[in-house]
């Protein structure tokens, strides 16, 4: 049982690790994305095929950097948590309307003020839900992560199936299934209760 | 390297994906033709399979292998519920989204449920349906390494065996195909929707 | 008080928004700017706040040239109130009405002050109204927020671009009457851009009507009624005229 907890803290906190790395290059490259249709052009492709390559291969190549350890998986979570958090922030800027843009301009707002103020706020339930996503399929990614070194619940999964012990395999899948889910739920609440306000213009 | 291994390897990747893809989206778009006029219903059934979405592949593979065991079964069941949502979502959505203003026509013109279904609203709805079949393919593709975990076969095989043996020709040959027939049946929809797609007046902003 | 000396907009070679417009508008005055759409009625007023700037010509305010000035707090000192409002959906209305305020740096105490101040000038409850969010306001109700966000930071200048255009006839008249007694009581300087003619004759000191970029006439709606500088002006306001005579 204790056993048990330490591997399911230690799952949340590597899938945790990769998401918030995503989440800080993610946002001011969302942000140059919504900017510059140029750069739009090459990180959503770019994202988008990151997103279709094979989880064990990503993981398998990154082996080849960073071998056996927390480090190449962490790095695997970056990679792919980067396209929904970077569309996530885009489609959040894009979605505000030009009658707002036009009103805090007008009014005079300055660009950091508009950012703060208008910007950032009214971004910030695309961007839960954008890390909401990430955060899951991190969960996900993680249990793979124990064929290169990392830890977490796809321990006792992995050797449970290669040994056909099913107890064993139960005491990995289910935490997992349950980080997840719970994951999803809790993120999808907190989302609605951040924005007491509807969206604008949607 | 064994290029009848990844021959095989390829041919049983395609067989888990077009045999699961192929089941799901017969199921998907059913329930889509049913469900889209009843929100409650389908936001439901919409949860659900998205809770299954969420289920790590590898905690799902773990759950069903003592009812089904390892192999190709478990494997094309796995990867025919994880295809389920896009494509539901999908079809809800497009069939939702046609124009009210047709249907009304079709109404008063007097065609009954079946016939405004069949020859309005699932013309107009293909584009959109095949969008999330589109996904849901290249997803599976993706997802489909994995069930080398549970004897599937499949380009995982190629990739396992690269993790073992720390051998990085293995693991790309058992990334590349996969990525490029992902990237092939992207394309392959493309085309498939602009073939199916309405033509349509420019817009006048 | 604010003049426009020999203004100029244009965006290519030939094309021109605004032309050879000079005009003086004077403290306390509400001036409705008319016109066909794309006549460039729209472009001067963004001309005023610096959303535009000119090709060429001088904007003075209070006999300075608004080039002279930073942008951002020219804007501050104005109100400007658009058609579609865009009032800011994750604020409050108090929060909405004090935005300028805030930026401007006045403790909270004196905005929430005379946010409320504003909302009991037009008979909106703050207690009933303060702690909402847009969404739950109606169409009408909207506008009249946007108005006092425009009048908050007290500024001697107020910028509208059609706002009451979205509104359905029964509610644009009562904004309309609710905006006349506004201007008597707080005496501001209003420049109102608006394709409705009622409204213009209803609301204006004087009337500004513009054809083509350029002014055609500016006067009281006496002048523009009975001694036309332009066959143009007749045409313009004849339709609306008629249908008020047989009214």
């Amino acid at each position: 049982m204790n056993e048990i907890l330490t591997l399911t803290l230690q799952h949340l906190s590597l899938s945790l690790q990769g998401v918030f790395w995503a989440v800080l290059a993610g946002i001011p490259l969302g942000y140059w994305a919504y900017r510059s249709p140029r750069f739009r052009s090459v990180i959503f492709p770019l994202s988008e095929w990151l997103q279709i390559f094979p989880t064990l291969a990503l993981l398998a190549l990154l082996l080849f950097v960073w071998g056996l350890s927390d480090t190449t998986l962490i790095a695997a979570l970056f990679l792919y948590s980067l396209l929904p958090i970077v569309s996530a922030t885009h489609a959040g800027l894009a979605g505000i309307s030009p009658a707002i843009r036009e009103s805090a301009r007008g009014l005079g707002m300055n660009r950091v003020q508009f950012f703060w103020r208008i910007q950032l706020p009214l971004s910030t339930p695309h961007l839960l839900s954008g890390i909401r996503i990430a955060l899951v399929t991190a969960v996900g990614i993680t249990t793979v992560g124990v064929l290169v070194g990392a830890g977490g619940l796809g321990k006792p999964i992995w050797r449970g199936i290669q040994t056909q012990n099913t107890p064993m395999i139960l005491s990995g899948a289910l935490p997992a299934a349950c980080l997840a889910i719970c994951i999803d739920f809790a993120g999808q609440w907190l989302e609605k209760r951040i924005t007491p306000w509807r969206q604008d213009s949607e | 390297m064994n290029s009848a291994l990844l021959w095989d390897a390829f041919l049983r990747h395609l067989l888990l994906c077009f045999v699961s893809v192929g089941l799901g989206t017969l199921v998907a778009v059913s329930m889509g033709i049913y469900l889209f006029n009843r929100p409650r219903h389908a936001s439901l059934w919409l949860s659900l399979t998205g809770a299954i979405q969420t289920i790590p592949s590898l905690a799902l593979y773990g759950l069903l292998l003592p009812v089904l065991g390892i192999g190709l079964v478990p494997a094309v069941t796995v990867l025919f519920f994880y295809s389920l949502t896009p494509i539901l979502r999908s079809t809800l959505v497009s069939l939702r989204q046609v124009d009210p203003v047709l249907t009304e026509a079709a109404r008063g013109m007097g065609m009954d449920r079946w016939q405004i279904l069949r020859r309005v609203r699932l013309p107009l709805a293909l584009a959109g349906i095949l969008a999330g079949i589109r996904l849901s393919t290249m997803y599976i593709i993706s997802w489909a390494t994995l069930a080398a975990f549970i004897g599937a076969g499949g380009l995982g095989d190629l990739v396992l065996g690269g993790i073992y043996n720390y051998d990085f020709s293995l693991i790309l040959a058992g990334s590349i195909p996969a990525v490029l027939l992902a990237m092939g049946c992207g394309y392959f929809f493309d085309w498939l929707a602009n073939k199916f797609s309405i033509p349509e007046a420019p817009d006048h902003e | 008080m604010i003049s426009y000396e020999d203004i100029c907009k244009s965006y290519q070679d030939d094309l021109y928004a605004v032309r050879d417009f000079s005009l003086a508008i004077g403290a306390g005055e509400l001036m409705a700017v008319i016109g066909p759409s794309g006549c460039g009625k729209t472009t001067v007023l963004k001309l005023l706040n610096r959303l535009v700037e000119p090709t060429s010509g001088v904007i003075r305010l209070h006999g300075e040239d608004i080039r002279d000035l930073d942008p951002i707090s020219l804007r501050r000192r104005m109100g400007y109130v658009i058609q579609q409002v865009g009032l800011f959906p994750h604020m409050t209305i108090l929060e909405n009405i004090s935005v300028v305020p805030d930026i401007l740096g006045w403790p909270r105490e004196k905005q929430r002050a005379r946010a409320v101040e504003l909302l009991e000038l037009i008979d909106m409850d703050p207690q009933l109204y303060g702690q909402r969010y847009p969404y739950q306001l109606s169409g009408g109700q909207q506008q009249r927020i946007g108005v006092l966000r425009a009048l908050a930071a007290d500024p001697d200048v107020i910028l509208m671009d059609e706002p009451f255009g979205a509104v359905d006839p029964l509610t644009r008249g009562k904004l309309q009457q609710e905006l006349k007694s506004l201007h008597t009581r707080l005496g501001k300087t209003i420049l109102l851009v608006t394709h409705d003619i009622e409204e213009a004759f209803l609301l204006a000191d004087r009337i500004l009507l513009m054809q083509g970029g350029r002014i055609v006439q500016v006067g009281t709606a006496d002048q523009l009624k009975n001694q036309p500088a332009d066959p143009y002006v007749s045409e313009y306001i004849g339709s609306w005229l008629r249908k008020a005579c047989h009214e």
